[in-house]
């Protein structure tokens, strides 16, 4: 295979196929052509905490049953209880509330953005998180290589701490892309024109990346530290995988309806973020995020739902909210206040209003995800880890015990499904004696089938010990 | 230009600190510090900016789809977290396409980058260099050049919908070039030799693109690239002279308003939501109106050659009828801005602006707490450390002898492991309790008088005040909103936070705002001729 020349490969899967670096594309694959369905790392993350009262089932600890969400926030994804684990008693790392002993980097909600995903403390005056997040790792283990995770998000930009969740390593947050037609184009060839002009794009495009490398080339050859030549190095792979169209790969429905496709060209990229948007955004990504997990574009992704210490006022879908969410989550009427009540309303009501509909925008995904057919009767769901986590438990206190996850779909069989298991040894779930929530990462990798180099299971991710696994939780 | 013969360093798999390989700054006490990098990306304004200058195109915003940058040290223009990782190579690209594209369309752009009409091998080879020598802000190599010009002849076999093989031509040079690193970069990899050992020195052109990009946020304009090629970027007199000119140009205003937006935090103003029930004067475009407020007065002060005390003691600012409502002036109509004189009983300067006040409020209330910590931390540049965890942030209820804001302040912070910081916020932030919520002059709250006294130290000396007008004429003299200013342009135009080795050059910009006669604008003059702005440790880190 080493002696084709990348362009003849790329021709013979067809015009469009363009320029994925073309082993790579083979290795990310390689799991396809063996029968074997690839695994999937999923995050669908909210902020602001939750409604504690109805966050988790209303049953016993053991199987879910159709009455298990009833009259709780996770009433839309009844019907979908055998696909579900919902593991409880977990707690935070790093602890906050000075639990750790001394006073952590941050405050809650930047250690509840920074921390979640990355099990890190944060660092310097900036105070992003001193490690890699458990997305971007899994990345870099099932991905092609230089190909980090699919990082989408709802909501307005920002540029801080609280507007990330995803880190490329420490001090190196990763902002999520907040429209949906970026992303997809990122990924997806625009249009599909004839073969020639395709072919002539393709080669025009080779030309000047050609061109780009020689000018960088020219640059490593002068004044530049190791640093700096790295710098370059990912600079241009960023740019050399140079587009792709899935059709070709033999792949499941690689393409979106046009309905879609018309929808997420008719986005206005000046207000993407606004509320007013809010709820379409938030289905285009689901939708472009599923497609580019089907199509095995990626095989870790994270939606961000809004930044933390922040979050839209809720006007739709029946909710007529006077604040913004964050607000909503300390009983007040702005970010800054706490208690001081919403006049008159029952702050827990409203927050559990928004907790359910966020688990309807859940639930869209995991019915996308399901509805892709894969080998041996499976579907993309089954085949991933789709977590639902949030940036602290209940919001009022900026807890971080007892946090609500969610792990939807079994990673090919080695997580148990259908099941509402206590993982602490406390008798109350809202503890810190046991139960750190690297732990949950360190199985959920384990789950997705990254090993140690030698082939065993990994004991750790993030920053705190070597947790193990929730042995609970495998089947 | 004689190149630097760089020491090869025996130091590979070295782990330990490179400080001693810092060489001290000529005439000073410092070591100059190097830089995180020689390769320093546009931010995304930077990109906007110079996409329109070097194409003569105009309003054009391709970041506005880029992955966004994150901030560090308050600003987003730090070099270290300037990169080019993930999705961003791609979105350069989409832009270059779309831009080559759009130019060869747009009659006026495409022949102000054509330095001929002609379209022969000899033209085309005039193009690629005279473009080339703005995309790249230096001339092209002879390499480049032949490179270039081979790329631009197969434009014609390569590009659709090019009217002709010239223009397709044109098309593909801009295309490549604005993907080129050396566009993309402003780069510091060319050093001369210094008069100093161990020390070199960007070269002109490198010294051009450094003024350009901190004083206008674009790419030099032909008076730059020309005074770099003639060698006129060398001594204080003509660096100064640049300086100057390029303060009056329109462009400075790129920068002038991105670094007091990014030091006052001005997006915080769009977080404005007031009920007009409660605020009568409030409505949707009062956040806008109020930032371009700030940013009037910030510019004025720069432009107008002010001296530093009167961004804080200024007795005007710039109001429309929505603003004027604000401040209770009458007689201001329509939409457009004037130049009014401030109540001097009432308002000095830009602390007293309502856009930062109604941004340091909750929604009904004065929040003096917010208001304090801005002040400890941005205008006098202390440092004031986060709350610790877990603190409940609810006030006490207004009850018994808690009848104000600053009762329920006062009553809340009181405990001892509060009192520690909370002397420091709450001082500056209770001078401010004669300003409502959305910023308003009021003389009583809850039928209570309004109570703004206290005594601060600065500058090592005790002041007592009655009111914010007090405390801000004595800020306004004061060594620490010097230093706090100064070390915010600092950290702006070296794209780095400040470190011990910076303390010199930090005492020369401080100092130079001392002068109540001197301008302010001199500052950025004092930023141009510091010695880390164009020199540098002969050996890499």
């Amino acid at each position: 295979m080493s002696r084709l020349s990348r362009r003849f490969f790329l021709r013979g899967l067809g015009g469009m196929t363009l320029g994925l670096p073309f082993l790579e594309s083979l290795a990310g694959r390689k799991a396809h052509a063996q029968g074997m369905n690839p695994k999937r790392f999923v995050v669908f993350f909210e902020c602001n905490g939750v409604n504690m009262d109805r966050i988790f089932p209303a049953t016993p600890y053991g199987a879910l049953t159709s009455a298990s969400f009833t009259n709780t926030s996770l009433a839309p994804l009844a019907g979908l209880e055998s696909k579900i684990l919902i593991p409880r008693g977990i707690h935070k790392v790093p602890k906050g509330f000075n639990f750790d002993g001394e006073t952590p980097v941050g405050c809650d909600h930047q250690n509840g953005m920074g921390g979640k995903l990355t099990a890190q403390q944060l660092e310097g005056n900036d105070h992003y998180s001193a490690g890699q997040s458990i997305d971007q790792f899994i990345a870099s283990r099932l991905n092609p290589a230089g190909r980090r995770s699919l990082t989408l998000k709802v909501g307005p930009r920002g540029s801080g701490v609280l507007s990330v969740i995803s880190y490329a390593g420490a001090s190196q947050p990763v902002q999520g892309e907040n429209n949906p037609w970026t992303a997809f184009q990122d990924f997806m060839s625009a249009g599909m024109p004839n073969n020639n002009a395709a072919q002539k794009a393709y080669d025009r495009r080779i030309s000047v990346l050609d061109m780009v490398k020689s000018d960088m080339d020219t640059l490593k050859a002068k004044r530049l530290s190791q640093k700096d030549k790295d710098k370059l190095d990912l600079h241009y792979t960023s740019i050399r995988e140079v587009e792709m169209a899935m059709q070709q790969t033999g792949l499941p429905a690689c393409s979106l309806p046009d309905a879609t496709r018309t929808e997420l060209m008719g986005l206005n990229a000046s207000n993407v973020g606004s509320d007013a948007n809010y709820k379409q955004v938030g289905r285009l990504q689901m939708d472009v995020m599923a497609i580019a997990l089907a199509c095995d574009h990626t095989r870790a992704a994270t939606l961000q739902w809004n930044n933390g210490s922040s979050g839209p006022t809720f006007r739709w879908d029946g909710m007529n909210h006077p604040y913004h969410h964050h607000a909503i989550s300390h009983n007040a009427t702005t970010d800054a206040g706490s208690g001081t009540g919403i006049g008159g309303a029952d702050y827990k009501v409203l927050l559990a209003e928004i907790d359910t509909w966020y688990m309807q925008q859940y639930r869209y995904l995991l019915d996308k995800l399901n509805a892709y057919q894969e080998a041996g009767g499976t579907t993309v769901l089954d085949n991933s880890v789709v977590l639902y986590a949030n940036e602290l438990s209940d919001g009022l206190e900026h807890n971080f015990m007892d946090m609500p996850f969610i792990i939807a779909g079994s990673a090919g069989g080695y997580l148990k499904q259908g099941q509402y298991i206590k993982v602490t040894a406390q008798q109350n779930p809202k503890q810190f004696q046991d139960a750190p929530h690297n732990k949950l990462l360190t199985t959920l990798c384990n789950a997705v089938g990254v090993r140690n180099t030698d082939g065993s299971l990994l004991n750790n991710f993030g920053a705190f010990g070597d947790p193990g696994e929730f042995t609970q939780l495998k089947v | 230009m004689r190149k630097v013969i760089l020491v090869s360093l025996a130091l590979i798999g070295c782990q330990g600190t490179i400080s001693s390989l810092e060489p001290t700054i000529p005439g000073t006490n410092c070591k100059l510090t190097a830089p995180p990098t020689a390769l320093v990306r546009m931010t995304h304004l930077q990109y906007d900016n110079t996409v329109n200058d070097l194409l003569g195109l105009t309003g054009q915003t391709p970041s506005a789809n880029f992955t966004p940058d994150p901030t560090f040290a308050g600003f987003n223009n730090s070099a270290e977290g300037l990169v080019v990782v993930d999705r961003l190579g791609r979105d350069y690209r989409r832009a270059a396409e779309d831009l080559a594209t759009l130019t060869i369309n747009t009659p006026a752009a495409k022949s102000s980058i054509l330095p001929c009409t002609q379209t022969t091998d000899a033209c085309a080879q005039q193009f690629v260099d005279s473009f080339g020598r703005r995309a790249f802000r230096r001339p092209l190599t002879a390499a480049e050049s032949t490179a270039y010009f081979t790329l631009f002849k197969r434009g014609g076999a390569l590009v659709d919908g090019a009217p002709d093989a010239f223009t397709a031509g044109v098309s593909l040079t801009i295309e490549a070039m604005l993907q080129s690193p050396d566009f993309l970069y402003r780069t510091e990899v060319e050093l001369e030799a210094s008069s100093t050992a161990g020390i070199a020195k960007l070269n002109p052109y490198e010294v051009a693109s450094k003024l350009s990009y901190l004083l206008w946020n674009t790419m030099p304009d032909t008076t730059l690239l020309d005074a770099a090629e003639r060698g006129q970027l060398a001594t204080a007199d003509q660096l100064r002279v640049q300086v100057l000119r390029m303060l009056e140009d329109p462009r400075a205003v790129q920068s002038i308003d991105d670094f007091h937006a990014q030091w006052l935090e001005l997006e915080r103003y769009h977080s404005i939501v007031r009920d007009t029930m409660l605020f009568p004067a409030f409505n949707a475009t009062l956040p806008d109106q109020m930032e371009e407020e700030t940013l009037r007065f910030t510019r004025s002060v720069i432009q107008e050659q002010q001296p530093f005390a009167t961004l804080y003691t200024a007795n005007y600012t710039f109001v429309n009828a929505d603003l004027a409502r604000v401040y209770g002036m009458t007689g201001i109509t329509g939409s457009a801005f004037q130049r009014v004189t401030l109540d001097p009983a009432q308002r000095k300067g830009l602390l007293t602006q309502p856009g930062l006040l109604a941004s340091h409020s909750y929604s009904r209330t004065s929040s003096p707490i917010h208001r304090g910590v801005f002040t400890v931390r941005r205008v006098l540049g202390q440092p004031q450390p986060d709350p610790p965890p877990g603190i409940d942030f609810t006030l006490p209820p207004l009850m018994g002898t808690v009848r104000t804001t600053r009762d329920q302040v006062t009553l809340k912070t009181s405990a001892r492991d509060c009192a520690g910081c909370h002397v420091n916020i709450n001082t500056p932030g209770f001078s401010f309790e004669h300003y409502d919520a959305l910023g308003q002059w009021r003389t009583q709250e809850n039928g209570v008088d309004i109570d703004s006294t206290g005594t601060i130290v600065l500058s090592g000396k005790s002041t007592s005040f009655s009111d914010a007008i007090g405390l801000i004429d004595a800020i306004a003299e004061s060594g620490e909103a010097r230093g706090s200013y100064a070390r915010n342009w600092f950290r702006y135009a070296s794209q780095r936070a400040d470190g011990d080795n910076d303390s010199c050059e930090l005492k020369t910009l401080t100092d130079g705002l001392a002068d109540p006669q001197r301008p302010v604008r001199e500052l950025l003059v004092d930023l141009a001729l510091l010695p880390s702005f164009s020199l540098r440790p002969e050996v890499q880190p």
